[in-house]
Protein backbone atom coordinates (compact mmCIF):
# COMPACT_ATOMS: atom_id res chain seq x y z
CA UNK A 1 0.00 0.00 0.00
CA UNK A 2 2.56 2.59 1.08
CA UNK A 3 4.49 1.55 -2.25
CA UNK A 4 1.81 2.20 -4.64
CA UNK A 5 1.57 5.35 -2.55
CA UNK A 6 5.08 6.80 -3.08
CA UNK A 7 5.00 5.42 -6.63
CA UNK A 8 2.10 7.59 -7.16
CA UNK A 9 3.39 10.86 -5.49
CA UNK A 10 6.79 10.29 -7.08
CA UNK A 11 5.04 10.10 -10.47
CA UNK A 12 2.45 13.34 -10.26
CA UNK A 13 5.71 15.40 -8.42
CA UNK A 14 8.77 14.32 -11.68
CA UNK A 15 7.44 12.58 -14.30
CA UNK A 16 5.34 14.19 -17.25
CA UNK A 17 5.32 11.12 -18.96
CA UNK A 18 1.58 11.08 -19.20
CA UNK A 19 1.19 14.61 -20.28
CA UNK A 20 -0.38 14.67 -23.42
CA UNK A 21 1.86 15.67 -26.16
CA UNK A 22 1.41 17.74 -28.90
CA UNK A 23 1.06 15.17 -31.67
CA UNK A 24 -1.64 17.10 -34.27
CA UNK A 25 -0.37 19.08 -36.97
CA UNK A 26 -2.39 22.03 -35.98
CA UNK A 27 -1.04 21.73 -32.56
CA UNK A 28 2.77 22.41 -34.25
CA UNK A 29 4.17 25.66 -33.19
CA UNK A 30 4.86 26.25 -37.33
CA UNK A 31 2.55 24.25 -39.08
CA UNK A 32 3.87 24.57 -42.52
CA UNK A 33 4.14 21.30 -43.27
CA UNK A 34 2.66 19.60 -47.11
CA UNK A 35 0.99 16.66 -47.60
CA UNK A 36 2.81 14.45 -50.20
CA UNK A 37 -0.10 13.90 -52.12
CA UNK A 38 -0.52 17.90 -52.32
CA UNK A 39 2.73 18.38 -54.05
CA UNK A 40 2.72 18.94 -57.63
CA UNK A 41 5.34 16.83 -60.01
CA UNK A 42 6.55 18.53 -63.28
CA UNK A 43 5.15 15.64 -65.38
CA UNK A 44 1.46 16.86 -63.93
CA UNK A 45 2.67 19.96 -64.20
CA UNK A 46 3.25 19.87 -67.85
CA UNK A 47 -0.02 17.92 -68.56
CA UNK A 48 -1.94 20.45 -67.12
CA UNK A 49 -0.17 23.12 -69.41
CA UNK A 50 -1.24 20.89 -72.53
CA UNK A 51 -4.55 20.50 -70.85
CA UNK A 52 -4.26 23.89 -70.60
CA UNK A 53 -3.84 24.56 -73.89
CA UNK A 54 -6.43 21.93 -75.55
CA UNK A 55 -8.75 23.91 -73.83
CA UNK A 56 -7.87 27.56 -74.77
CA UNK A 57 -7.72 26.16 -78.49
CA UNK A 58 -10.97 24.67 -78.38
CA UNK A 59 -12.46 27.99 -77.00
CA UNK A 60 -10.85 29.78 -80.00
CA UNK A 61 -12.44 27.28 -82.57
CA UNK A 62 -15.52 27.24 -80.56
CA UNK A 63 -16.32 31.10 -80.75
CA UNK A 64 -15.63 31.28 -84.54
CA UNK A 65 -17.38 28.45 -85.32
CA UNK A 66 -20.59 29.89 -83.14
CA UNK A 67 -19.82 33.69 -85.24
CA UNK A 68 -19.77 31.99 -88.68
CA UNK A 69 -22.73 30.04 -88.01
CA UNK A 70 -25.02 33.29 -86.56
CA UNK A 71 -23.77 35.01 -89.71
CA UNK A 72 -24.83 32.22 -91.68
CA UNK A 73 -28.39 31.34 -90.50
CA UNK A 74 -31.02 33.78 -92.39
CA UNK A 75 -33.90 34.88 -90.35
CA UNK A 76 -37.13 35.66 -91.31
CA UNK A 77 -38.50 39.10 -89.78
CA UNK A 78 -41.63 39.68 -88.89
CA UNK A 79 -42.74 43.60 -88.83
CA UNK A 80 -43.25 44.40 -85.39
CA UNK A 81 -44.57 48.18 -84.42
CA UNK A 82 -42.54 50.71 -82.30
CA UNK A 83 -44.31 51.64 -79.70
CA UNK A 84 -44.16 54.92 -78.87
CA UNK A 85 -42.03 56.30 -81.54
CA UNK A 86 -45.01 58.17 -83.23
CA UNK A 87 -44.71 60.84 -80.43
CA UNK A 88 -40.72 60.54 -79.67
CA UNK A 89 -39.80 64.19 -80.39
CA UNK A 90 -37.09 64.92 -83.02
CA UNK A 91 -33.42 64.82 -81.56
CA UNK A 92 -34.56 62.22 -79.02
CA UNK A 93 -34.17 58.30 -79.51
CA UNK A 94 -36.36 55.81 -77.84
CA UNK A 95 -34.96 52.08 -76.85
CA UNK A 96 -37.09 49.49 -77.99
CA UNK A 97 -36.08 45.18 -78.80
CA UNK A 98 -36.49 44.02 -82.32
CA UNK A 99 -36.85 41.06 -83.54
CA UNK A 100 -36.40 39.04 -80.56
CA UNK A 101 -36.83 40.54 -76.61
CA UNK A 102 -32.75 40.15 -76.48
CA UNK A 103 -32.12 42.06 -79.51
CA UNK A 104 -32.00 45.29 -78.35
CA UNK A 105 -32.08 48.37 -80.75
CA UNK A 106 -32.29 52.17 -81.12
CA UNK A 107 -34.78 54.67 -82.61
CA UNK A 108 -33.54 58.20 -83.33
CA UNK A 109 -35.45 60.59 -84.94
CA UNK A 110 -33.54 63.34 -86.51
CA UNK A 111 -34.47 66.62 -86.65
CA UNK A 112 -35.88 66.97 -89.65
CA UNK A 113 -38.30 64.50 -88.31
CA UNK A 114 -37.07 61.49 -90.00
CA UNK A 115 -36.66 57.87 -88.54
CA UNK A 116 -33.53 55.72 -88.34
CA UNK A 117 -32.87 53.15 -86.27
CA UNK A 118 -29.78 50.96 -85.45
CA UNK A 119 -29.57 47.82 -83.37
CA UNK A 120 -27.72 48.89 -79.83
CA UNK A 121 -24.57 46.53 -79.90
CA UNK A 122 -21.39 48.01 -80.29
CA UNK A 123 -19.88 46.23 -82.63
CA UNK A 124 -16.35 46.54 -81.15
CA UNK A 125 -17.25 44.03 -78.08
CA UNK A 126 -21.42 44.71 -77.87
CA UNK A 127 -21.55 47.55 -74.90
CA UNK A 128 -24.91 49.12 -75.71
CA UNK A 129 -24.44 52.57 -77.76
CA UNK A 130 -26.47 55.37 -76.57
CA UNK A 131 -27.68 58.85 -78.49
CA UNK A 132 -26.20 61.64 -77.77
CA UNK A 133 -28.55 64.45 -77.99
CA UNK A 134 -25.58 67.75 -78.18
CA UNK A 135 -23.31 65.63 -80.60
CA UNK A 136 -26.24 63.66 -82.85
CA UNK A 137 -24.53 60.43 -82.92
CA UNK A 138 -24.93 57.84 -81.20
CA UNK A 139 -21.90 56.84 -78.60
CA UNK A 140 -20.49 54.08 -76.77
CA UNK A 141 -19.32 54.68 -73.49
CA UNK A 142 -17.13 51.73 -72.90
CA UNK A 143 -14.00 52.60 -75.49
CA UNK A 144 -14.94 55.99 -76.74
CA UNK A 145 -16.37 54.62 -80.22
CA UNK A 146 -19.20 56.90 -81.97
CA UNK A 147 -21.36 56.06 -85.16
CA UNK A 148 -23.50 58.78 -86.79
CA UNK A 149 -26.74 58.82 -85.87
CA UNK A 150 -28.12 58.52 -89.61
CA UNK A 151 -26.02 56.30 -91.33
CA UNK A 152 -24.72 54.40 -87.93
CA UNK A 153 -21.45 54.50 -89.54
CA UNK A 154 -18.15 54.46 -87.88
CA UNK A 155 -17.14 58.10 -87.26
CA UNK A 156 -14.37 57.50 -84.76
CA UNK A 157 -13.19 54.92 -81.91
CA UNK A 158 -11.96 51.20 -81.93
CA UNK A 159 -15.12 49.74 -83.24
CA UNK A 160 -14.45 47.89 -86.69
CA UNK A 161 -17.77 47.86 -89.01
CA UNK A 162 -20.80 49.92 -88.81
CA UNK A 163 -24.10 49.12 -86.64
CA UNK A 164 -26.54 46.55 -86.90
CA UNK A 165 -29.24 48.49 -89.41
CA UNK A 166 -32.87 48.18 -88.39
CA UNK A 167 -34.81 48.78 -91.56
CA UNK A 168 -38.10 50.56 -90.92
CA UNK A 169 -41.37 51.79 -92.69
CA UNK A 170 -43.85 54.14 -91.63
CA UNK A 171 -47.69 53.17 -92.58
CA UNK A 172 -50.42 55.68 -91.05
CA UNK A 173 -48.54 57.33 -87.99
CA UNK A 174 -47.21 54.29 -86.79
CA UNK A 175 -43.41 53.45 -86.94
CA UNK A 176 -42.72 49.55 -88.19
CA UNK A 177 -39.28 47.81 -87.58
CA UNK A 178 -39.80 45.65 -90.94
CA UNK A 179 -35.86 43.91 -90.49
CA UNK A 180 -32.55 43.56 -89.27
CA UNK A 181 -29.46 43.54 -91.82
CA UNK A 182 -25.52 43.22 -90.53
CA UNK A 183 -23.46 45.11 -92.31
CA UNK A 184 -19.57 44.59 -92.99
CA UNK A 185 -16.51 46.59 -93.03
CA UNK A 186 -18.05 48.68 -96.50
CA UNK A 187 -18.05 51.49 -93.94
CA UNK B 1 57.99 25.01 -54.65
CA UNK B 2 55.62 23.81 -57.10
CA UNK B 3 52.68 24.40 -57.48
CA UNK B 4 49.99 21.94 -56.95
CA UNK B 5 47.17 21.65 -60.07
CA UNK B 6 44.16 23.40 -59.36
CA UNK B 7 41.32 20.27 -59.23
CA UNK B 8 38.02 21.48 -61.03
CA UNK B 9 35.04 22.02 -58.44
CA UNK B 10 32.82 21.52 -61.49
CA UNK B 11 31.09 18.22 -62.69
CA UNK B 12 33.20 16.69 -65.64
CA UNK B 13 31.67 14.59 -68.76
CA UNK B 14 32.58 11.48 -66.61
CA UNK B 15 30.81 12.01 -63.32
CA UNK B 16 28.26 14.27 -63.73
CA UNK B 17 24.84 12.84 -62.68
CA UNK B 18 22.20 12.07 -65.20
CA UNK B 19 19.52 13.42 -63.45
CA UNK B 20 21.09 17.39 -64.45
CA UNK B 21 20.43 17.14 -67.84
CA UNK B 22 16.86 15.68 -67.27
CA UNK B 23 16.45 18.55 -65.23
CA UNK B 24 17.28 21.27 -68.14
CA UNK B 25 15.09 19.46 -70.68
CA UNK B 26 12.11 19.25 -68.37
CA UNK B 27 12.98 23.31 -67.08
CA UNK B 28 13.02 23.91 -71.36
CA UNK B 29 9.59 22.09 -71.56
CA UNK B 30 8.27 23.61 -69.00
CA UNK B 31 8.76 27.18 -70.16
CA UNK B 32 7.67 26.34 -73.68
CA UNK B 33 4.70 25.26 -72.62
CA UNK B 34 3.86 28.28 -70.51
CA UNK B 35 4.89 30.24 -73.82
CA UNK B 36 2.17 28.64 -75.76
CA UNK B 37 -0.31 28.96 -73.18
CA UNK B 38 0.50 32.62 -72.96
CA UNK B 39 0.61 32.89 -76.88
CA UNK B 40 -3.01 30.98 -76.71
CA UNK B 41 -4.47 33.50 -74.50
CA UNK B 42 -3.94 35.96 -76.40
CA UNK B 43 -5.04 34.76 -79.73
CA UNK B 44 -8.09 33.87 -77.66
CA UNK B 45 -8.74 37.32 -76.88
CA UNK B 46 -8.16 38.23 -80.57
CA UNK B 47 -10.48 35.70 -81.30
CA UNK B 48 -13.48 36.72 -79.24
CA UNK B 49 -12.96 40.41 -80.40
CA UNK B 50 -13.03 39.37 -83.98
CA UNK B 51 -15.72 37.20 -83.26
CA UNK B 52 -17.80 39.90 -81.57
CA UNK B 53 -17.14 42.32 -84.78
CA UNK B 54 -17.83 39.24 -87.04
CA UNK B 55 -14.65 39.99 -88.74
CA UNK B 56 -14.29 36.58 -90.09
CA UNK B 57 -10.44 37.90 -92.07
CA UNK B 58 -9.08 37.40 -88.88
CA UNK B 59 -10.95 34.63 -87.36
CA UNK B 60 -9.63 32.12 -89.83
CA UNK B 61 -5.68 32.84 -88.77
CA UNK B 62 -6.80 33.27 -85.36
CA UNK B 63 -7.93 30.09 -85.30
CA UNK B 64 -4.85 28.15 -87.31
CA UNK B 65 -2.65 30.00 -85.08
CA UNK B 66 -3.95 28.33 -82.00
CA UNK B 67 -3.98 25.26 -83.60
CA UNK B 68 -0.63 25.38 -84.03
CA UNK B 69 0.36 26.02 -80.82
CA UNK B 70 -1.63 22.97 -79.43
CA UNK B 71 0.26 21.23 -81.91
CA UNK B 72 3.57 22.35 -80.87
CA UNK B 73 2.30 21.43 -77.06
CA UNK B 74 0.82 18.25 -78.27
CA UNK B 75 4.43 17.38 -79.51
CA UNK B 76 6.45 18.85 -76.60
CA UNK B 77 4.26 16.16 -74.62
CA UNK B 78 4.53 13.42 -76.57
CA UNK B 79 8.17 13.57 -78.28
CA UNK B 80 10.25 16.38 -76.27
CA UNK B 81 11.73 14.30 -73.89
CA UNK B 82 15.45 13.41 -72.33
CA UNK B 83 17.16 11.11 -74.80
CA UNK B 84 18.48 8.34 -72.39
CA UNK B 85 14.48 8.39 -70.92
CA UNK B 86 13.64 7.63 -74.27
CA UNK B 87 16.04 5.12 -74.99
CA UNK B 88 15.10 3.52 -71.75
CA UNK B 89 11.56 2.95 -72.82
Amino acid sequence: MKTELTETIEKVLSDESDVRRATDSHQTEFPYGQDPEAEVTRREFCTFLFLTSSALFVAAAGFSAKAAYDASVKKEYMPAVIEGAGSLEPGTALNFNYPGEHDSAILVRSKDGSYYAFGQKCTHLTCPVYYSKEHHRLECPCHEGAFSAETGNVLYGPPPRPLDEVEIEVRNGEVFAVGRRVRGHEG
Amino acid sequence: MKASPRTSVGYSSVNRPQSRGWTAVWKARLGLLIMINVAQLWILSAAVEAALAQDFGQLQPLVISSGICWLIALSIILWWKPAARRQRR
